[in-house]
């Protein structure tokens, strides 16, 4: 036994310089992916905010036409370049979430919102209320899952139909709808639900509800990110198509 | 190896190296960081939509606007309409024989036919007159919220919408059950109850009130009022209706004479009688990216009304039945950004059941039925921070030509919190049935009434704001307004008639504040109002039409929720009210009032309130609903107790 411990201590001692090496070429390989080395293909921005993210290449409005693909990040960025036509130029729009107030048969859309499937891990029927805004989505939810939808128009519509959905039982899909950024809203919202605590609800707009059987969906910036780079580079883009972030 | 020094060196080198630069890694360690789709659509709506968040038509006209919801009520314990519009910036209470009026930047009118009243967009102003004639009976205890368009609305409303709109939302929850009682001094007794249960809805009030005698007399504001209303939701169908009845006993002459002899009284009657009824219909839906809206309704007014005066004719009384059959359909939707509006009403006003009673005299009006058509559109389109509104309706009469009311407007965001508002809108109100024609009718024996054909009322307000709004936390609005009116309709004693005045304008500002500081509420509303220099005219009594008009008023109040182990709110409000005082002297002294409302929740299903108005029982005097220099005496200290009760 005695004699054996030289040799394992030899046998490590072999293996030190590999494992070291590898971390290293971790570690720079990370550092290089960082400073877009390794990605020398960089995404034409036109933004009028800062983004949280550095490998792209910003343009200035008076060139914006010198680029054959370009994304546009933000409602503002949007309307500020919506009327400057550039021949052939195909734009993607980002970080827009009411594609139908702006919506362009042209352009090609990659809306902060999560691909339908992705919702089927919570359920494959759901009671959606929506306004006007959001019903661009409610149809492509129903593309893929059966949705029971109530479009609303004014918040005292929701307190009148809320009761009455929640007696069918569905699990209730809360999207980011104009209608429930109110504190009324909430109000009905918070009333009705602690009566229905056994309801599953799917939130996508993040509210400040208190429920048992919540499941909050958010996208993260990273992946939304990630999904707006993946469809800026695919090679038929087809205008007018809205993507949603995978998942 | 790992023992080599100059190994070790470089490892933790490349470590720090990469913890400066190498972010990519360091970020999953990091909370993650999400899109915030509150933040997106607080920007996206006001970028594409215009100037609020909310999808409340009201407000997102580039007129200037407001909304006071339930609790601002409930906190400062206003139970009635007219109390709640007194502490409004540029609304002043007026009274005289019977009749109650709402003035609003100065202008009166007989029958508060400036403002149009809406309950959830059914108009609850009466046929004909276009006045709100149950201003007592209305449940405003089932108020949720009321939205307020200051500045004349006719492109949108028309007729009644003449100086600005107000719009009240009836609360509507699946179950509730509710019980209202007040009691007070002199005879004060208000009850509501109200009963929810799934599509069905139905509210009952009834109030009943004595008046003090001051200067020899009784000035009512009513003596009895009830109505009955309710709310019925079958499938996409709103159903709505009101019965509301009132009387309101007269004690005075239009002059303010408080010695009416009981002969004269018995011709016709001391008691104003009014009955109004309401049923409307709801219906909307979405035609692809349309959304459409059909709203017919039916409203009938009863009224009596005995008039005593001082001239040659001591008193007469009117009766009038008139009937609306209204039907308005719309449909709206965004197209490229652009908010689009078109729309159309109907309106069959049967005017029917005239009659004039003078002494022992009586004439039947000959029925008329008159047919209204109007056309209208809305549109509004944001450019950056730059939104631009343009609207206007076409209307015609069967008597009076038709006419174009525009209506254009501009909102500039100055930053998130800040706008500057522009508008310039118009109004127009046809004259009620008897001045529609030339009429003269004659009394046996000798007597005779002049009725002339007049011509319809017409306004131009252009405004400019600055609105201030942080939430619901912090509301500012200070608004420049210049009014003109142009053959505004007011009675004329020596052709013992109404007549068409001449020209005239008012302009002013008005300064709303509402503030919430934690718990507590509190706002702060100034109106300063520079009238045109009156014109007399030799026909009208005192030669000032617009005399009665306070330069000043500053009203305001705070709600503070007191350190108590239940939910306790002690709300002082006030009024300071300033003179009518024409050049020559003659108006009405300035006065103000404090009043002191303090509510108390022990329990979510009991509240009690106690509520003293006029703390310092103050006598003093407001206009007359007639001649600007007539002042109405007001009564003194009233107190009253509440118990609210939910079940």
């Amino acid at each position: 036994m005695i004699a054996q411990k030289p040799e394992k201590r030899a046998r490590e001692g072999d293996r030190g310089p590999f494992i070291v090496a590898m971390v290293l070429i971790f570690f720079i390989g990370v550092f290089f992916i960082n400073l877009g080395v390794l990605f020398p293909f960089q995404i034409s921005v036109y933004t009028l905010e800062p983004l949280p993210f550095d490998d792209y290449r910003e343009v200035k409005k008076e060139n914006i036409c010198a680029e054959k693909r370009l994304l546009i990040y933000g409602i503002r960025a949007y309307l500020d370049v919506k009327k400057i036509r550039c021949p052939s130029q195909l734009r993607v729009v980002g970080n827009v979430l009411y594609v139908s107030e702006v919506y362009e048969p042209q352009d090609v859309y990659v809306l902060p919102l999560p691909n339908p499937e992705s919702l089927r891990r919570y359920g494959n029927i759901f009671v959606v209320f929506h306004s006007r805004y959001t019903s661009f989505y409610v149809e492509e939810l129903k593309k893929h899952l059966s949705i029971k939808q109530v479009q609303l128009s004014h918040i005292y519509e929701l307190e009148r139909e809320l009761p009455k959905a929640l007696t069918l039982g569905h699990p209730l899909l809360i999207l980011p709808d104009p209608i429930f950024f109110d504190e009324r809203a909430m109000h009905i919202l918070n009333y009705w639900l602690r009566k229905h605590d056994g309801i599953p609800i799917v939130d996508l707009a993040n509210l400040n509800l208190k429920h048992p059987k919540k499941f909050t969906h958010r996208i993260s910036k990273q992946k939304y990110f990630k999904t707006l780079r993946e469809v800026f580079l695919l090679p038929n883009l087809i205008r007018g198509k809205i993507y949603y972030v995978e998942e | 190896m790992w023992k080599s020094s100059r190994l070790k060196f470089f490892v933790l080198a490349a470590i720090l190296i990469f913890l400066l630069y190498g972010r990519g890694l360091a970020l999953p360690l990091e909370a993650e960081e999400h899109i915030e789709p509150y933040e997106l659509a607080k920007e996206e709506v006001f970028y594409t939509k215009g100037l609020f968040f909310r999808e409340v038509p009201i407000e997102e006209s580039p007129v200037p606007s407001t909304v006071y919801e339930r609790e601002f009520l409930e906190r400062f314990g206003f139970k009635n309409l007219r109390s709640f519009l007194d502490y409004l910036p540029s609304f002043y209470l007026t009274s005289g024989y019977g009749e109650r009026s709402v003035t609003f930047r100065g202008f009166r009118s007989i029958t508060s036919s400036s403002l149009l009243f809406l309950e959830d967009g059914f108009r609850l102003t009466s046929p004909d007159y276009e006045s709100l004639p149950v201003d007592w009976s209305y449940p405003f205890l089932d108020v949720e919220r009321i939205e307020i368009m200051y500045g004349a609305g006719g492109s949108i409303f028309g007729a009644g919408s003449f100086s600005g709109v107000i719009n009240l939302e009836r609360r509507y929850r699946p179950k509730e059950r509710k019980a209202e009682l007040t009691f007070g001094e002199r005879g004060d007794v208000r009850a509501f109850f109200k009963v929810s249960e799934g599509p069905i809805s139905l509210s009952g009030y009834q109030v009943e009130r004595q008046a003090e005698p001051v200067d020899g007399a009784k000035s009512y504001e009513v003596d009895k009022a009830r109505s009955l209303s309710g709310k019925l939701f079958l499938g996409e169908n709103e159903f709505s209706f009101l019965l509301a009845e009132e009387e309101t006993l007269i004690e005075r002459a239009l002059d303010g004479r408080a010695n009416i002899p009981p002969d004269i009284k018995s011709l016709t009657g001391n008691t104003l009688k009014v009955k109004f009824y309401n049923l409307g219909i709801k219906r909307e839906g979405f035609i692809g990216e349309w959304k459409w809206m059909v709203r017919p309704s039916f409203s009938m007014l009863h009224a009596q009304t005995p008039i005593y005066i001082n001239i040659q004719y001591p008193t007469y009384k009117l009766e009038l039945k008139p009937q609306r059959w209204d039907l308005i359909a719309y449909i709206s939707r965004s197209y490229k950004g652009w908010d689009l509006t078109l729309g159309t009403e109907w309106q069959l006003r049967r005017l029917a059941s005239y009659k004039t009673y003078l002494m022992h005299f009586s004439y039947s009006f000959p029925r008329d039925d008159d047919l209204l058509y109007a056309f209208f559109f809305s549109t509004a389109k944001t450019f950056g921070r730059v939104s631009l509104h343009a609207g206007g309706r076409y209307e015609r009469y069967e008597d009076y030509r038709g006419r174009f009311i525009p209506r254009i407007g501009l909102a500039y965001k100055i930053s998130p919190n800040l706008s500057f508002l522009l508008s310039y809108t118009e109004g127009v109100n046809i004259p009620s049935y008897f001045h529609q024609e030339d009429r003269n009718i004659n009394f046996q024996p000798g007597g005779n009434f002049t009725f002339n054909k007049l011509s319809s009322e017409k306004e131009k307000t252009l405004q400019a704001s600055l609105v201030y709004s942080v939430k619901r936390d912090i509301f500012f609005r200070g608004t420049l307004f210049y009014q003109e009116q142009k053959d505004r309709i007011w009675h004329d004693p020596n052709i013992r008639g109404e007549r068409n005045l001449p020209k005239f304008s008012v302009s002013g500002l008005e300064s709303e504040l509402k503030l919430r500081l934690k718990e507590h509420l509190a706002f702060l509303n100034l109106t300063l109002l520079k009238v045109e220099k009156d014109k007399p005219i030799p026909s009208i009594e005192d030669g000032k039409y617009i005399a009665g008009i306070p330069r000043v008023m500053l009203k305001g109040g705070f709600s503070f929720r007191l350190p108590l182990g239940y939910e306790t709110h002690l709300s002082p409000t006030f009024k300071i009210i300033g003179n009518t005082k024409a050049g020559d002297g003659s108006g009405i002294s300035g006065y103000s009032i404090l009043d002191l409302y303090l509510l108390c929740k022990p329990k979510p299903s009991l509240d009690f309130g106690f509520r003293v108005e006029n703390i310092f029982d103050k006598h003093y005097k407001r206009s007359s609903i007639g001649p600007g220099s007539i002042g109405v005496p007001w009564e003194g200290r009233r107190v009253s107790v509440d118990l609210n009760l939910r079940f």
